[in-house]
């Protein structure tokens, strides 16, 4: 009877030990040999980052420009730049605000931004150069969401080009029987009406219309129906590459924030949206993908550096 | 000579131990999923397994028949899970109350945490909480799921989501822990059922299995088969010297001679050691009660193996 007990103990005592164990092991992050010249370009890009925000900071006439327009909106223009062109077409709508005199020294500002963006992109390249193989085993959250081919549930044709169509793409992964994930349809709608504005889009990817199964699709179209969701919702094949991400996922509602470019920002938000604090996490995830710096993207935090 | 019978009674009460850890990691076989963070989704999760068992649980190998049993129920595809209803029957039929004593790893569970060494207390006064679990089966398994739904017909799995301390023990805990995005979306209703948990842990510390007496709606449904299932208790009233040890032996509070199929018997067989004279076993099969039967018509007893002087 005591052995018994002991024994019993003994073994709990195993099994928690093992789940620490999985835990500790799985949160220390490996000690990465970081070559000095990595951290000199990278002090050297926040220097010059301080730099253009000093000339915006410090004069009057820009905050007066920047006053009008509540959106940064980050287009990167043919040439690379983000301020300068912004700032230089801001200026041309706003001009009659500003004395001549302003305008001059506001002109001779842009130059120089200009010149530092110039270096900024050059600095950059050289760190993508020095980000060793270790730097995108250890980071997940800076994974490009799986290409696919695919259909919407109309039957018209996507493929994850679709990401590089918009500036912020959110995907919400739900199934036809899952009340949470169909609770939040109207509120994703609701948040694809704003983001088309800022040139994002919701979609919706229904795991149970993966393979196309018409009974699931028309479903699936019925519940978006009543629910008032229009936002294109997609299907790939359950084998693709895509598929196999999908079927990963382990709880329902799941939101991925993606990129322009198809990278995956931060981590995916696990539960509906309109639980609380959820969507301050979003919206977090989503100014990220549409932050201004997007080119000095923090590859190991999956924030943003500034 | 002891008769079959009791020598399986006797090896299935003093082993009791080893088959609730080998049930319990039949149930829970996929352990590589605990250091992955993920759960197993293949064809094992379309049937349940018999005891209170998180489908989320890492490494779980079917689907808990409460969890189940909402979300069919909850579903606006199902009026009514009668495929899972028919499963519980089943098993209520086969093995009742059983399924707490040897195969419920929640129940094992709280044993383990009962070895601890502290003074215990006594639930005999405790008794009107055995009805709690009832109303837990009806208005939270039953009636909410079904009832409260949204737009769409759908319910939600109140029980799971409100009450449920096992799907925090081996679900969200274990997940949370390697699981990232799980970890970020622990909330309110994470802290409440954590709380339950720990409330249970200190419990069933001081009391014996305070979860399966008073609020497990599993166990209240198995409990409602256990007169009716073909697995029961048998006591030999030949042999039996009214000694009382098997009543005060009792953590589950029954007097196996007066009610040897009461709904709080767990068939965990303790009576069955404690008899000095092995009056008590276990019994299977067809047949009317044995109690009945021994009085009435010994013969019939002894033709089906009970006596053998």
């Amino acid at each position: 009877m005591k052995r018994k007990s002991i024994t019993a103990i003994l073994l709990v005592l195993v099994m928690a030990l093992a789940l620490t164990a999985c835990q500790t092991g799985h949160k220390t992050p490996s000690v990465k040999q970081q070559s000095m010249t990595r951290e000199e370009v990278e002090a050297q890009i926040e220097k010059k980052l301080d730099e253009l925000y000093g000339i915006l900071e410090q004069s009057e006439q820009w905050g007066r420009l920047l006053e009008q327009e509540d959106d940064m909106v980050n287009e990167v223009y043919d040439d690379g730049s983000i301020y300068g062109s912004f700032l230089d077409a801001l200026l041309e709508k706003h001009k009659d605000l500003f004395s001549q005199e302003e305008l001059k020294t506001m002109e001779s500002d842009l130059e120089t931004i200009r010149k530092i963006e110039a270096e900024l992109l050059v600095l950059e390249e050289q760190r993508q150069q020095l980000l060793g193989p270790e730097d995108e085993v250890d980071n997940p959250t800076a994974e490009f969401f799986p290409s696919f081919e695919g259909k919407d549930l109309d039957g018209n044709d996507v493929t994850s080009e679709l990401f590089k169509n918009n500036k912020v793409t959110i995907v919400n992964f739900w199934f036809s029987t899952c009340s949470p994930c169909i609770e939040e349809l109207d509120k994703l709608n609701d948040l694809n009406e704003q983001l088309k504005e800022k040139g994002g889009a919701v979609i919706g990817i229904n795991i149970d219309t993966l393979d196309g199964d018409e009974t699931q699709i028309a479903e699936a179209k019925r519940i978006l129906e009543q629910k008032g969701a229009v936002y294109q919702n997609i299907r790939f094949d359950s084998s693709s590459e895509a598929g196999k991400f999908a079927g990963e996922i382990i709880g329902f509602p799941t939101t991925y924030v993606v990129d322009g470019e198809g990278r995956i920002v931060g981590e995916p938000l696990m539960g509906a949206i309109n639980y609380p604090g959820m969507m301050e996490v979003l919206q977090d995830h989503i100014d990220q993908a549409l932050g201004v710096n997007e080119m000095f993207y923090d590859e190991n935090t999956g924030t943003d550096n500034k | 000579m002891d008769s079959k019978k009791n020598i399986i009674s006797v090896f299935l009460a003093r082993f009791r131990g080893w088959i609730q850890a080998a049930a319990f990691s039949l149930t829970n076989i996929h352990l590589p999923n605990f250091f992955k963070g993920q759960i197993y989704r293949g064809t094992g999760k379309t049937v349940c397994v018999p005891g209170l068992n998180c489908y989320s649980c890492p490494g779980a190998a079917g689907a808990c028949p409460i969890g189940a049993f909402q979300a069919a129920v909850g579903s606006s595809k199902f009026r009514f899970s009668y495929y899972i209803t028919g499963i519980l029957i089943l098993l209520g039929v086969l093995l009742g109350r059983f399924i707490c004593g040897f195969l419920c790893p929640f129940g094992w569970f709280q044993e383990l945490l009962h070895k601890i060494p502290t003074p215990k207390l006594s639930t005999k006064r405790l008794k009107p909480l055995r009805y709690l679990k009832y109303a837990v089966l009806l208005v939270m398994v039953v009636l909410l799921p079904v009832l409260i739904t949204n737009d769409l017909g759908m319910g939600n799995p109140f029980f799971c989501k409100y009450l449920c301390p096992q799907g925090v023990l081996e679900g969200a805990i274990p997940l949370s822990l390697v699981n990232s995005s799980i970890r970020a979306s622990l909330g309110s209703l994470f802290h409440w059922k954590l709380a339950v948990l720990i409330a249970v842990a200190v419990l069933s510390v001081l009391f014996y299995r305070p979860f399966c007496k008073w609020l497990c709606p599993l166990g209240a449904f198995y409990a409602l088969f256990n007169k009716v299932s073909l697995l029961q208790m048998q006591v030999d009233k030949n042999r039996c010297v009214s000694c009382g040890k098997c009543a005060r032996i009792c953590k589950m509070d029954v007097d196996v001679t007066k009610t040897p199929n009461h709904t709080e018997c767990i068939r965990c067989g303790m009576c069955v050691k404690a008899c000095p004279v092995k009056a008590v076993s276990f019994r299977y099969g067809f047949g009317a009660g044995p109690a009945d039967t021994e009085d009435k018509n010994p013969i019939t007893n002894e033709m089906n193996g009970g006596l053998s002087q």
